[in-house]
């Protein structure tokens, strides 16, 4: 009898997936493809369509087994029982997570770590690059004011230059180098050369109290807080510090996800109850009196959609081009298409505007799609 | 459709399962059969044709070698080791035999020849050897023929074993297609053996998995003495948990079916010699090649020079068996080499302490996956020349240390590692010892546990395949 409630068990336990998937008790939220705490940044994929040549090519058994594991029943609570458990236990992050773990449970983005880990024999590569992109920028700033337009620089940060004392041993480079800072300076010093106005975060961030760190990149988000962001377009704006002020009011916080714990909630872990009802959402004081209105063109990252949120009331058509690939409309917040330079909406899009406000994070500084957005701008404004 | 995925474990599985075991018992080889049939339609369903009709034409050819006497025996047993041997290096080895010819040519400054890769089909290394291994036996009067072609056919593609082994014989299996009785206690045992195996595979071995690929995928000047040491065992690891769990899942998987299939494994890595590493490695492997090659070529009834050739050959076999690629084969060679030469120093190696001569095997069985490991030789001569010659590495990894070495990664192999120590000093104290996993079922809180850990991280990580999967 024993052995036949051993057996009952384990038949129950290998079975419960099965189970849920055909009750449809999925995870309860399957259904929220928004819910990043289940589904991190993928959708969940369709179910596949059934032809004799896809079975023969085994692209229906791959498709299949994906949209089948992706709906397994209770698969949120297996996800997260497995993250606790190698959290809880080993203190990390499944491997090739985007997610990481820093000292004191603060989370990182993985690519954070890689970009301060930078081993120095890429620094001279970097370093061109970088002098590449702030002389371009330093052109198009010239090109843009002769023309009655302005250019302005922001220099979002990595999460690892706000939290140094977070970033783990093992995620150092052994001796403690930093390549990322030598990167940092030279982007200050090549934008201060081109004579290009710009905010950096990375600067005032870690000048700022450290009590008041939270307030401007929140430990559990993957990028900058209302505040953070406003106090850094201010100093593009309007110079120093001693200019800055962002007031902010505590505002309802989706529960479900916001980017002040956006790294918190992809964790995924047990008993991560953020707790957050309000965050800090701020205001540019003074507010930007530009007149006319002028159009925008706002370039750059995910950071750039906190800026969008502080830009909007002072401009008119705002347009985002996001990793130099693909068009927004920020007035009514919808993609407008993919960024080709060969195209009529391209011109439309990027020549026909007042205002450029340039978001660098400094993470991707040296990648391809600044440059290339820079060099094609610089081209165009000949 | 992997054993290693949910698909197969919460999906597969327990309609397979409950099917069997409602049907009345004279119908269960049929629904053992359609759903190994349909097993194999998902996996390989370019292959499946294929598959039938070899065994139908074995099922024939055996029939008719029972029949035949004088010269047609003869006759027949080379037709079918000529169709079974020119489908295998078809399959198998016509792509690296086209590229070694086109390297050739483009020495010549010839024009390269032309060739459509062909797709390998899955599991047909394990069936080739079952099918020769059939009509050999047949021949020899070893085994009666089949008497029901649907008895072959579920010999065949029964799904526990049809993709990667253990490769069954049929006159151990042939008496188990009628009459089989499961006890609870027996179904129970299986169940946990397979739990058990799910485990090995998917908690161990896919997470040792990460640290070797990462050392391996290093560059040279990036790999110093501890990295090297340090993806070998890893792969070491590897290797063992991933067919070895495999191997337990077929075990568990055929006695949940009412078979009962032999072991595979045996604690290869508490080996005291290569030699007795051979015998507990993959143990359906090294007894076939024992018997249809080895023993065939003369075995070692012809003096200690011809014994030595013959295990290298039936070692290059091995090698090449594994893999179309001049590693596999060095590999192979590798083995045979120390094989014949830990014969000729047996004198002085017997007077070494035991759990010295375990190390010492242990040892050279890693170097040896290193070759089996490395992309080409290339990589593999410099991954040892950094174990053998304490070398620091000229540059920076490009990986960081938390990526290098996942504590997840770094704990399975560490922990593995000091399992098979362990194990080694316990069989010195006792030689009679065995750890063997069918003895789990005796903890089923733990089996039970196991399980839900293996679904839960199943459903949170990417789907490793298994190595012998390629083979």
């Amino acid at each position: 009898m024993r052995t036949r409630c051993w057996i009952a068990l384990h038949a129950l336990v290998a079975l419960a997936p099965m189970l849920g998937f055909v009750a449809r008790r999925w995870d309860a939220r399957v259904a929220q493809v928004v819910d990043v705490r289940l589904w991190g940044v993928e959708l969940p994929p369709a179910l596949p369509s059934l032809s004799f040549e896809d079975w023969q090519s085994e692209k229906t058994q791959s498709a299949f087994q994906r949209w089948f594991e992706a709906r397994v029943g209770f698969r949120g609570a297996m996800v997260r029982t497995d993250n606790t458990i190698q959290t809880l236990v080993l203190g990390d992050a499944k491997p090739g997570s985007y997610v990481a773990v820093g000292e004191g449970g603060v989370p990182f983005a993985a690519e954070d770590f890689r970009y301060m880990g930078t081993p120095r024999r890429e620094l001279p590569s970097i370093l061109k690059r970088v002098e590449e992109l702030t002389s371009r920028l330093g052109s198009v700033h010239r090109k843009l004011a002769k023309r009655g337009k302005q250019l302005v620089v922001v220099l979002s940060p990595s999460k690892t230059s706000v939290y140094p004392e977070a970033v783990p041993a093992r995620w150092r480079r052994p001796g403690g180098e930093r390549v990322d800072l030598d990167v940092h300076a030279a982007l200050r010093a090549g934008l201060k050369t081109s004579g290009v106005p710009f905010g950096d975060a990375h600067a005032l961030f870690t000048e700022a109290p450290r009590s008041a760190r939270g307030l401007l990149f929140a430990r559990g988000g993957r990028h900058w807080t209302s505040v953070g962001a406003c106090l850094t377009l201010q100093a593009a704006f309007v110079g120093g510090p001693s200019a800055l002020s962002c007031p902010w009011k505590p505002m309802p916080a989706d529960r479900g996800y916001h980017g002040d714990f956006d790294l918190d909630c992809l964790e995924n872990l047990w008993g991560t109850d953020v707790g957050w009802e309000h965050v800090p959402i701020a205001q540019l004081s003074p507010p930007l009196t530009l007149t006319p209105l002028p159009r925008l063109l706002l370039v750059g990252t995910s950071f750039m959609w906190m800026l969008a949120d502080l830009l909007r009331p002072f401009v008119d058509k705002p347009v985002a081009l996001f990793y130099n690939n693909t068009f927004f409309d920020l007035a009514v917040g919808r993609r407008l298409g993919t960024a080709d330079a060969t195209t009529p909406s391209w011109a439309e899009y990027v020549l026909e505007r007042d205002l450029y406000v340039v978001d660098i994070l400094e993470t991707f500084a040296h990648h391809d799609e600044w440059l290339a957005f820079v060099t094609e701008l610089d081209r165009r404004l000949d | 459709m992997p054993f290693s995925t949910l698909l197969f474990v919460c999906g597969f599985l327990p309609w397979c399962l409950i099917t069997y075991w409602l049907v009345p018992a004279r119908y269960r080889n049929w629904v053992a059969l359609a759903f190994s049939v349909a097993f194999y339609a998902w996996g390989g369903p370019r292959f499946l044709p294929v598959v039938l009709a070899l065994g139908a034409a074995d099922f024939w050819l055996a029939r008719a070698i029972a029949r035949a006497e004088g010269r047609s025996r003869k006759t027949l047993l080379a037709l079918a080791l000529a169709v079974h041997g020119g489908i295998l290096v078809y399959f198998k080895y016509s792509n690296f035999a086209v590229a070694q010819l086109n390297e050739l040519t483009a020495i010549f400054a010839m024009n390269p020849y032309h060739w459509v890769d062909v797709a390998l089909p899955i599991g047909i290394s394990f069936l080739t050897f079952e099918e020769v291994s059939y009509v050999v036996d047949v021949y020899r009067g070893d085994a009666e023929p089949a008497k029901r072609g649907g008895h072959y056919l579920l010999f065949l593609m029964l799904f526990p074993h049809s993709i990667a082994g253990p490769i069954f014989r049929w006159k151990d299996l042939a008496s188990q297609f009628t009459g089989r009785v499961t006890s609870a206690e027996q179904f129970w045992a299986s169940m946990a053996r397979f739990s058990f195996g799910l485990a090995k595979k998917i908690l161990v071995a896919d997470s040792a998995a990460i640290l070797a690929d990462h050392v391996f995928g290093l560059v040279p000047a990036e790999v110093s003495s501890a990295f090297a040491w340090a993806g070998a065992a890893a792969y070491a690891v590897q290797i063992y948990f991933d067919f070895s769990g495999y191997s337990d899942m077929a075990i568990g998987l055929g006695g949940m079916l009412g078979f009962t299939f032999k072991e595979n494994f045996r604690e290869p890595y508490a080996a005291a010699s290569l030699a007795e590493f051979w015998q507990r490695w993959h143990i359906s492997l090294s007894s076939w090649l024992r018997d249809y090659l080895y023993i065939p070529l003369g075995g070692n009834r012809k003096g200690n020079a011809r014994a030595e050739l013959n295990a290298l050959l039936v070692f290059a076999a091995s090698g090449i068996w594994h893999g179309a690629a001049w590693n596999f084969l060095a590999w192979g060679l590798y083995h045979g080499i120390l094989v014949a030469l830990e014969r000729r120093s047996e004198p002085a190696l017997s007077r070494l302490p035991k759990l010295l001569r375990c190390c010492l095997t242990f040892l050279a069985v890693v170097a040896g996956w290193v070759i089996f490991r490395a992309k080409d030789l290339s990589q593999a001569r410099s991954m040892l020349s950094s174990m053998a010659f304490m070398r620091s590495a000229t540059e920076v990894p490009t990986l960081l240390p938390a990526e290098l070495f996942p504590r997840v990664a770094t704990l399975a192999t560490a922990g593995a590692l000091a399992f098979v120590l362990w194990r080694m000093v316990v069989r010195v104290r006792d030689e009679s010892s065995t750890w063997n996993s069918p003895t789990l079922w005796k903890y089923p809180a733990f089996s039970l546990a196991l399980l839900a850990l293996t679904l839960g991280h199943m459903a949170n990580t990417k789907y490793m395949p298994l190595i012998y999967f390629k083979f």
